[in-house]
C-alpha cells in the first residue's frame, strides 16, 4: 500500500517537482508511448488542474474510485486540503497480483491557492471520479473590467 | 450511483487500434482461483462512454471522456489533460469469454474475467497439527 501526504515543509520542493512533472507531462502528451506506467511515487494524487476567470478560481482533480461521501474537502484561508482512499484491489491473501499500476490508499494533499476565496460560497460536485470544485474570489481578488470611453471632441 | 454493467463485445476491427492519439488509464490486476480481475482508472467516463471487447485473450478497453474542458488554456495548475482512454491487456490465462463482466463506478472500470474451467479449481487448506 502507498501512502501520499505532503507537508509543509516540503512545500518548495513540491513546487519543483510540480514544475518538473508538468514537463514531464507536456513531453508524454506529445510522445504517449514513453510514458510511465508504474510511477506513482512520482505524481501528485489527486493530480489537478486550476484555472480562474474574473470572479472565481476552478479546481478539478481526478479521482476515480473514491465515492463523493468519503471524499473530505476543506478550505481554509488560501490553502483547500482534499483528502481520502483508494480501496486497493491487490490487497487480500488469495489474491495473485499480476499488475500494480494504480496508486492506491490514504491520500492528502494541500493545495495552495493564488488569491483569497470565499470559504462560505465553495461548491464542489463529483462525476465519474472528477471532482470540480468552484471558489469564489474575495472581493479584493476580483478582477474588474474597466471599461475606456472614447474621447470625442 | 454510477455503477452500470456494461456489455462485453467480440471485436469487430482489429485496426482501429492505435488510430487515435489516447490516455493510456493505469491498471490493478488480480487473480484468485475462479477468475482475472482488471481495475482500470478512467476518471471522467461515464458508465455509457465505456467499450469493453475480448478476442483471443486481449481485452481491450476504451473509454470517452465525457468532461468538459474548462474554457481556457491558461492555467495556472494542469497536472493532468483531458482526453479518451484506451488500451489492450492480454490475459495469460484461459478465459470463458461468455461469462465476462464488467462494471463502472466512480470512474474505475471494473473487468471479471472468469477463468476457463475453474469449476475444477479446489483450494486445499492445509493445517498445521494441533493448530
Amino acid at each position: 500500500m502507498l501512502f501520499l501526504g505532503t507537508h509543509q515543509s516540503l512545500a518548495p520542493m513540491l513546487r519543483l517537482r510540480s514544475e518538473v512533472d508538468r514537463l514531464f507531462n507536456r513531453l508524454f502528451e506529445e510522445f504517449p508511448a514513453f510514458r510511465p506506467t508504474s510511477w506513482p511515487g512520482a505524481r501528485s494524487f489527486p493530480p489537478l488542474n486550476m484555472w480562474e476567470d474574473g470572479g472565481h478560481l476552478y479546481l478539478r482533480a481526478e479521482l476515480p474510485g473514491v465515492p463523493p461521501d468519503e471524499l473530505e474537502l476543506a478550505v481554509a484561508g488560501e490553502e483547500l486540503t482534499v483528502a481520502g482512499k483508494r480501496d486497493d484491489p491487490t490487497a487480500g491473501e488469495t489474491r495473485g497480483v499480476l499488475r500494480r499500476e494504480r496508486v492506491v490508499g490514504s491520500f492528502r494533499r494541500h493545495v495552495h491557492l493564488p488569491v483569497a476565496v470565499k470559504a462560505e460560497g465553495v461548491r464542489a460536485e463529483m462525476h465519474d471520479g472528477i471532482l470540480t470544485v468552484m471558489l469564489p474570489k474575495r472581493e479584493a481578488a476580483r478582477t474588474r473590467q474597466v471599461r475606456v470611453k472614447a474621447k470625442t471632441t | 450511483m454510477t455503477e452500470r454493467n456494461i456489455e462485453i463485445r467480440r471485436r469487430e476491427d482489429p485496426s482501429t487500434l492505435g488510430e487515435k492519439w489516447c490516455y493510456r488509464p493505469d491498471v490493478d490486476i488480480v487473480e484468485d482461483g475462479e477468475a482475472i480481475t482488471v481495475h482500470a482508472d478512467m476518471p471522467g467516463v461515464a458508465p455509457e462512454g465505456v467499450t469493453v471487447e475480448f478476442e483471443n485473450g486481449v481485452l481491450l478497453i476504451r473509454g470517452r471522456a465525457d468532461v468538459p474542458g474548462p474554457e481556457t488554456s491558461d492555467f495556472i495548475v494542469q497536472e493532468y489533460g483531458y482526453g479518451d482512454f484506451e488500451r489492450e491487456v492480454r490475459i495469460h490465462h484461459p478465459v470463458d469469454g461468455d461469462r465476462i463482466s464488467a462494471a463502472m463506478e466512480h470512474g474505475v472500470l471494473v473487468v471479471r474475467l472468469p477463468k476457463r474451467g475453474a469449476a475444477r479449481t479446489r483450494r486445499i487448506e492445509v493445517r498445521a497439527p494441533g493448530g
